[in-house]
């Protein structure tokens, strides 16, 4: 691997700002790994010409220089963006979505465009289209979805930062099948604009990257809110599942109680159905043939939701909410990311999702951040306080190691 | 393999909100010379921009309410699952379809409703300035040439005098129709006016169809 290919994006930001690193050969050796690593078909669209333009004109600011992976369901203007999809496979936008030119503002260099899961409706990245997703670190199984190409560019080391979204799990999941960070912020905290909607009630941009310190970063430059101080001392910590990690996060500080999240009194996958049905309601049905086998059931169950479900399902949602705010009395919630074991690349998506989504679905529907580091979550009530124990949880591990 | 293109339908112009702001500019222009001197062009060229700023604030509001209407609909009546289309059944990639659906894609395109708004006032002006410059006088009247650009009507004296004599006879008998309706037309002494006398009211005023009103209802005891 090439010197700059690997470094963090705190790294390579300050290599560059201090002029120790020329943001055109960091960008040239993004490049190259990528091109080594083509069989993981992490990518659909390089951006080689354009990235190489702009670290030659020379850029500044927080995230100076950093290769950026941005899922294709992210619009760039003038850039080819197919949404992981036949339909779109060559759709060129005229605009940038409103996260990608905030990245690209700080200083930022799209160098690839990310392959996905189709239209994002799927954990393991088996893109019919553009090729499944391999996984880097544990070949033969998935790369998890729906940002898999992030992840398993992020593991392969090239790209320092990635920009992916949430919807049931889609940046922690192959966070975890990965082993790096994904970051879901609360719902609506960062801008959504110019992002192919799946289901508005729930869809969340955030940041993955190889470190819980590079989300924090990029969520500062996403927010404008400022990377918080590592915490975990004083931090009551429910614990929903057995976790990886539990016994570090104690020894650390924070006291770890049993907990679980109240029921709702009605489904909200009805919900979540029933906008992915909305949201593609102009090519599905009618070009059912261009979509994957998968999504082809998913949308054909999707269109049978009864009304009644999405009726009740809507009215529970902000009740059930509103309850979250009092119960589980915790600052912060922790579970293994994964449900189930990362399955096998020649898995039906369709019989592993449920798993794979079974505690990261839970903090979509609660609209609370969560981040992924590997497979251990930590999710809470706010950014700043599931951020400030992320990171001291990596500042331990990384003494430790 | 290589597919074409798909084009990006925003920015495009609206052929039905550009026949509304034409025949809306028109309108005003007809309108307007007759309520406000000057105000033949401005209502003229102002009338398209507001037809068509307020076309596309009204037809978005309609295309959101359909989006959450229609699926709420069809998932109220459950129905046997569809069946793949035939291939040849299902329009292929290119065929004309509907933009991505993404977070922030619906804007007021001013762009486009300043290009619709443009030849929306060109057409209306086209459409009457043509055949008032072929007739010779303003389709709204008082006494201009052309309702959009004034000018001065021709007369009709001028006209005749470039007529050929061969037409002459006919064109005499025009020449005193015009000159035996001209006085009426114009300002007339106020006493040389037929006083109105406002009709009586009938005392009792019929019923539709002209029958006579039947008796009215005797107070229930």
């Amino acid at each position: 691997m090439s010197e700059s290919a690997g470094l963090s994006a705190s790294e390579i930001a300050s290599g560059v700002t201090s002029g120790e690193l020329d943001p055109v050969d960091v960008v040239r050796e993004h490049l190259a790994a990528m091109e080594e690593c083509s069989e993981l078909n992490a990518v659909i669209t390089s951006c080689a010409d354009a990235a190489l333009r702009r670290a030659q004109a020379g850029v500044s600011g927080p995230l100076a220089g950093v290769p950026l992976l941005v899922k294709d369901l992210f619009d760039t203007a003038g850039v080819r963006t197919t949404y992981g999809s036949a339909i779109y496979r060559e759709h060129v936008p005229q605009r940038t979505a409103t996260a990608v030119t905030l990245l690209e503002a700080a200083g930022a260099i799209t160098i690839a465009k990310t392959n996905l899961h189709e239209f994002a409706w799927g954990v393991t990245s088996q893109n019919p289209h553009f090729g499944s997703v391999q996984n880097p670190v544990r070949p033969g199984l998935v790369a998890g979805g729906s940002s898999g190409g992030n992840s398993a560019a992020l593991a392969a080391g090239f790209g320092a930062l990635a920009l992916g979204t949430d919807t049931g799990g889609s940046v922690r999941i192959p966070a975890a099948c990965c082993d790096n960070v994904g970051f879901k912020p609360t719902l609506g905290k960062v801008a959504i604009e110019g992002c192919f909607a799946l289901s508005p009630s729930f869809d969340t941009v955030g940041p993955m990257g190889r470190s819980v310190g590079d989300c924090a970063l990029a969520h500062q430059v996403l927010t404008g809110e400022p990377v918080p101080e590592p915490l975990l001392e004083g931090v009551v910590v429910g614990v929903l599942a057995p976790t990886p990690g539990a016994e570090r996060l104690e020894a650390l500080g924070a006291r770890l109680v049993e907990a679980s999240l109240p029921e709702p009194a009605a489904d909200l996958i009805a919900i979540f159905m029933v906008e992915c049905a909305i949201s593609h309601r102009h090519t599905y049905p009618s070009r059912r043939s261009e979509y994957g086998r998968d999504l082809q059931l998913k949308f054909d169950m999707a269109r049978l939701v009864p009304g009644i479900d999405v009726f009740e399902a809507r009215e529970e949602l902000p009740r059930w909410r509103a309850r979250l705010e009092r119960e589980p009395a915790v600052d912060l919630l922790i579970s293994p990311t994964l449900g189930i074991e990362v399955p096998a690349l020649d898995c039906f998506e369709p019989d592993v999702r449920a798993g794979l989504t079974a505690l990261t679905r839970p903090f979509n529907y609660t609209g609370w951040p969560a981040i992924a580091i590997g497979d251990l979550q930590i999710a809470g009530r706010d950014d700043a306080t599931v951020l400030a124990a992320a990171l001291a949880y990596e500042q331990a591990t990384a003494s430790t190691t | 393999m290589t597919r074409p293109q798909r084009p990006e339908r925003s920015g495009g112009l609206s052929l039905t909100t550009l026949l509304l702001a034409s025949l809306s500019s028109a309108t005003a222009a007809l309108l307007g010379s007759r309520l406000w001197e000057d105000g033949t062009v401005v209502s003229a060229a102002v009338t398209p921009i507001v037809v068509a700023l307020v076309s596309e604030a009204l037809r978005r509001p309609t295309e959101r309410l359909g989006e959450a209407a229609r699926p709420l609909a069809q998932v109220a009546r459950p129905r046997s699952r569809e069946r793949p289309a035939a291939a040849e059944e299902v329009p292929r990639f290119g065929d004309e379809g509907p933009p991505p659906r993404l977070y922030g894609g619906r804007r007021v395109r001013l762009q486009s409703v300043l290009i619709t708004a443009v030849l929306a006032f060109v057409i209306a002006a086209a459409a009457l300035t043509l055949p008032e410059l072929l007739l010779g006088s303003s389709v709204g009247g008082g006494g201009e040439r052309t309702t959009y650009f004034g000018g001065k009507a021709a007369p009709r004296a001028e006209s005749e005098s470039e007529q050929s004599p061969a037409d002459e006879g006919e064109q005499q008998t025009t020449s005193t129709t015009t000159t035996e309706t001209a006085p009426e037309t114009e300002t007339a002494p106020p006493e040389a006016t037929t006083p109105t006398t406002p009709a009586e009211p009938p005392a009792t005023p019929a019923p539709e169809g002209g029958q006579p009103a039947p008796p009215a209802p005797a107070p229930s005891k």
